[in-house]
């Protein structure tokens, strides 16, 4: 007698079916080479001790920066490095900024550039800070963080007679440009990390905390004072102006804060701040339009996972991957919990999706992190870099590893992500004790390369390979907002679908990506309506733009360039 | 009986019996302690699953020794207070003692969940892999290797040993690995009909869950609360299901349950906090975020204290 079948017996056929899509994907869209060779991009990034760390510092690693210093309208690179205990005033390495010459030509120029500076770097940010044309940066140090003015393609150290402390030792650790009060000059917001002080600091497996699954470890974070995060007012005239007391800033105590960026995640106009806390609640600073903030992490759904267990936050993630409006929120974590995906329900609210979006997959110890449109779908992916704390897991077979993938999820469009590292190949793939991450376009082609610090390592370049759709990508220029436009937002409708996305400074892992928006338009040839909202509130809308090409749009000005 | 069977029969080896010459050695297990307990009592097992795990694994602590050998006995005595004078590391080696001296799977046990205790996972192992060779069915030594396995990372290894035991504490450690290692779970979805609680887990855990495992799970759950209208695991996960689904009554109720049921249900109060928050009921919010953070501080106060208790065998 015959049986009649039921779909689910068809279940592994449909699962085989799905696999061999999977891979005829891979094959025909997934081409990524690491190209930091190619491109004399090899410095081994210099931070703390190889093999053994005695203290936290060694640990938390560098970011870097895709951003035309020059206005010679190719990106350079900036890389920050740290330094090693005991290391003697000449073997402390400076910053590293390669002078972009044309595809895959780069020249290190941080000495003549005024960046040949050293010390304990953690990470940096881009903005405008005088609105003459030319990116500034903050990058935060372990000691004194430090403001440099660009003056025409060459930096000068602005700290002495910026507002900012010149003395002292604070752990900065991520920063972000953000013109939270309107007023067309950036503000600059610093995370701090630990209240650390090396030659107090207890050893490794000297104190409880210092001891992890059997390992006698460096100390920390916990069991060291928490420190607190800093806001400072841009007063318009190349001076800043500490804020945080009378801003709401200091208002949720301290945290051990890391990753830190600004973006407007309930659309009313106005940038809030995210920071990305270890071992502690992670922090939303909402604005409230009148110069002030309330913290709101925990309400929002943003501060701990979806049970209320603390995370051990590290870098951060903006990007609308749902296409509702409103910009989400990754955050990567310690190992062995997941990496949070708070997908933002209306502006006030999030959930924290991670689980069912498939990203329980891997529980790496995850670092940088981004959203981008790797293969043009009009979807948003996902990266994370990944690398672990202690160099010591190698040697304890805890079945976890040091060096760890940069893992790439593709998102399917229905709320979930699709693990695709392996196919993605070794680009990805091969392990690495990852920290910062960028993204931007280096070779001028259109498409954004991926920066990863490396930590004792060589950096890794991946350069996307695949075949093409068709994309866009957007650059601004502000005027009466803040020059380099930081807080546009930017509504895409193409081919039917609406993307949204942010001009953001710092964000992912101690790293600022490409003062650019990129957008793939998978088949559409036009973009049907492109909306911009400056960040002092100017509505721009434009009609039929062609795919393909590069725009840089002025405030104030038309549709065309 | 069949052929098959029959053929698997002959095939499987006869149990290996311990004999005079099979002296335990345990020198692998030998450690340093290189931390004083003395000045050092609060060394911990920061991030060890161990504590908690044995306790869900319903592992005995140390009991007084039946042991025919007196020696052994004492030592086993020695050990257990050692460790209630709050000297673990003099304790495991008076414990390794009296399992060298009568390997019963009492002692080997007794040695390896105290390793595992105190987050020396490796050197359990050891003691384990040995008390195994000679009690292969015992079901307490299966469960402390899967349990060393796990807290090495070894998920794979964890989960056969887990599977191996038939009772519901095997189905614990399934749901240990469920939850560390969600890439397993679709492996063990069929393996778990025995446990409709514990299927659902897996199905809901698999990565790529698709609507047709939701559907599967939620009705697994409601089975469970059909027959225990108290399980309180249940109705969270329940209440987590319909979350996700963006069902906020049900997963209200779901949450109300599981709170009826176990009022320190730490995740469900925060859980339903949120769903009043969003709902604008800003009052009955701030209720369930006062017990929540009430329980929140108290769960850490005690995991910290825990830890001070523990100490470490620590590599360097």
């Amino acid at each position: 007698m015959r049986t009649r079948r039921s779909w689910k017996d068809y279940t592994p056929l449909v699962i085989a079916a799905s696999s061999l899509a999977l891979l005829a994907f891979a094959a025909a869209v997934l081409r990524f080479a690491d190209v930091s060779e190619a491109w004399s991009l090899r410095p081994a990034i210099v931070f703390g001790a190889v093999e053994s760390k005695q203290f936290v510092l060694e640990s938390t690693g560098t970011g870097a920066a895709i951003f035309d210093y020059d206005n010679d309208g190719r990106n350079d690179l900036l890389v920050l490095q740290g330094s090693r205990l005991n290391a003697s005033a000449a073997a402390i390495p400076s910053l590293l900024l390669f002078h972009n010459d044309g595809p895959g030509k780069f020249r290190e120029v941080a000495k003549e550039a005024g960046l040949g500076v050293s010390g304990w770097a953690q990470a940096v940010c881009a903005g405008d800070i005088d609105n003459d044309g030319f990116t500034d940066l903050a990058v935060t140090y372990y000691g004194v963080s430090r403001i440099f003015l660009n003056q025409k393609g060459r930096f000068v150290d602005h700290t002495p007679v910026s507002g900012l402390p010149n003395s002292g030792i604070r752990w900065g650790s991520g920063c972000a440009f953000t013109d939270y009060d309107r007023d067309g000059f950036l503000d600059l917001f610093l995370a701090n990390y630990i209240d650390f002080d090396l030659k107090t600091a207890p050893k490794p497996g000297s104190l409880p905390e210092c001891i992890w699954k059997g390992l006698a470890i460096m100390c920390g974070p916990k069991g060291l004072p928490m420190a607190r995060n800093v806001l400072y007012r841009n007063l318009g005239n190349r001076r800043f102006e500490d804020v945080s007391a009378k801003a709401g800033i200091l208002k949720p105590g301290p945290r051990y804060g890391l990753g830190a960026t600004a973006a407007d995640f309930n659309n009313d106009g106005w940038p809030d701040l995210y920071v990305a806390c270890d071992q502690t609640p992670s922090l939303l600073y909402q604005n409230q339009k009148n110069g002030t903030f309330v913290e709101r992490g925990l309400e929002a759904g943003v501060a701990l996972d979806s049970n209320g267990r603390t995370q051990a936050g590290m870098g951060i993630a903006v990007g609308d991957f749902d296409a509702n409006g409103f910009l989400d929120i990754a955050k990567t974590n310690f190992s062995g919990e997941l990496p949070s995906l708070y997908l933002n329900e209306d502006g006030e609210f999030f959930h924290d999706t991670s689980e069912p979006a498939g990203l329980g997959v891997n529980q790496l110890l995850g670092w940088g992190a981004a959203f981008l449109d790797m293969d043009e779908d009009m979807l948003p992916d996902l990266i994370l870099a990944n690398g672990h704390f202690y160099p010591e897991v190698d040697r304890a077979r805890l079945g976890e590893t040091y060096r760890q993938p940069t893992l790439l999820y593709r998102n399917l469009g229905n709320g979930k992500f699709i693990d695709i590292t392996k196919q993605a190949g070794p680009a990805f793939s091969s392990p690495k004790a990852s920290r910062g991450l960028a993204i931007g376009d280096l070779d001028e082609d259109g498409r954004p390369e991926i920066v990863i610090v490396n930590m004792n390592e060589p950096l890794t370049v991946v350069r996307n390979q695949g075949p093409r759709a068709n994309w866009v990508r957007l650059r601004f220029l502000g005027k009466p907002s803040n020059r380099s436009a930081i807080g546009t937002r930017v509504t895409l409708q193409a081919g039917g679908r609406t993307q949204t996305a942010e001009l953001a400074s710092g964000g992912s892992y101690f790293s600022q990506h490409e003062l650019a928006l990129y957008f793939g338009l998978h088949t559409a040839a036009k973009i049907d309506k492109l909306t911009i909202r400056w960040p002092l509130g100017q509505v721009q809308e434009c009609r039929g733009l062609s795919a393909n090409r590069t725009f840089t749009f002025t405030e104030g000005g038309g549709c065309l360039p | 009986m069949t052929w098959p069977l029959l053929f698997a029969l002959l095939q499987t080896p006869a149990p290996k019996q311990p004999s005079l010459f099979d002296k335990p050695d345990f020198s692998e297990a030998k450690f340093e302690v290189s931390v004083d307990a003395g000045t050092h009592a609060s060394a911990s097992a920061a991030g060890s699953v161990n504590v908690p795990s044995l306790a869900l694994l319903h592992l005995p602590a140390p009991r007084a020794s039946t042991s025919p050998n007196p020696q052994a006995r004492a030592d086993h005595d020695e050990a257990r207070r050692l460790e209630n004078a709050g000297q673990p590391a003099a304790a495991a080696t008076f414990f390794a003692r009296a399992a060298e001296r009568d390997p019963s799977p009492a002692h080997v046990l007794d040695a390896a969940v105290h390793l595992l205790a105190h987050g020396a996972p490796k050197r359990a192992e050891v003691f384990l892999e040995h008390g195994l060779r000679a009690n292969s069915d015992n079901a307490d030594l299966r469960l402390a290797l899967g349990l060393s396995h796990f807290a090495q990372g070894r998920h794979e290894r964890a989960k056969d040993a887990f599977l191996a035991v038939a009772d519901a504490r095997g189905l614990e450690g399934l749901a240990l690995i469920i939850e560390a290692a969600p890439a397993l779970a679709p492996s063990l979805i069929d393996s778990l009909e025995r446990s409709p609680y514990h299927q659902a887990l897996a199905l809901l855990r698999s990565p790529g869950r698709d609507d047709d495992a939701e559907q599967r799970a939620e009705s697994l759950l409601l089975r469970v609360i059909d027959r225990t209208p108290d399980s309180y695991k249940a109705h969270f996960e329940l209440a987590r299901l319909y979350t996700d689904q963006k069902r906020a009554a049900p997963a209200e109720r779901a949450l109300l349950s599981a709170i009826q049921a176990n009022p320190d249900h730490e995740m469900a109060h925060f859980r339903l906090a949120h769903i009043y928050q969003r709902s604008g009921r800003k009052a009955e919010a701030a209720v369930h975020f006062d017990a929540y953070r009430r329980l929140h501080a108290s769960r850490l106060a005690a995991e910290e204290n825990e830890r001070k208790r523990r100490i470490l065998f620590i590599e360097r």
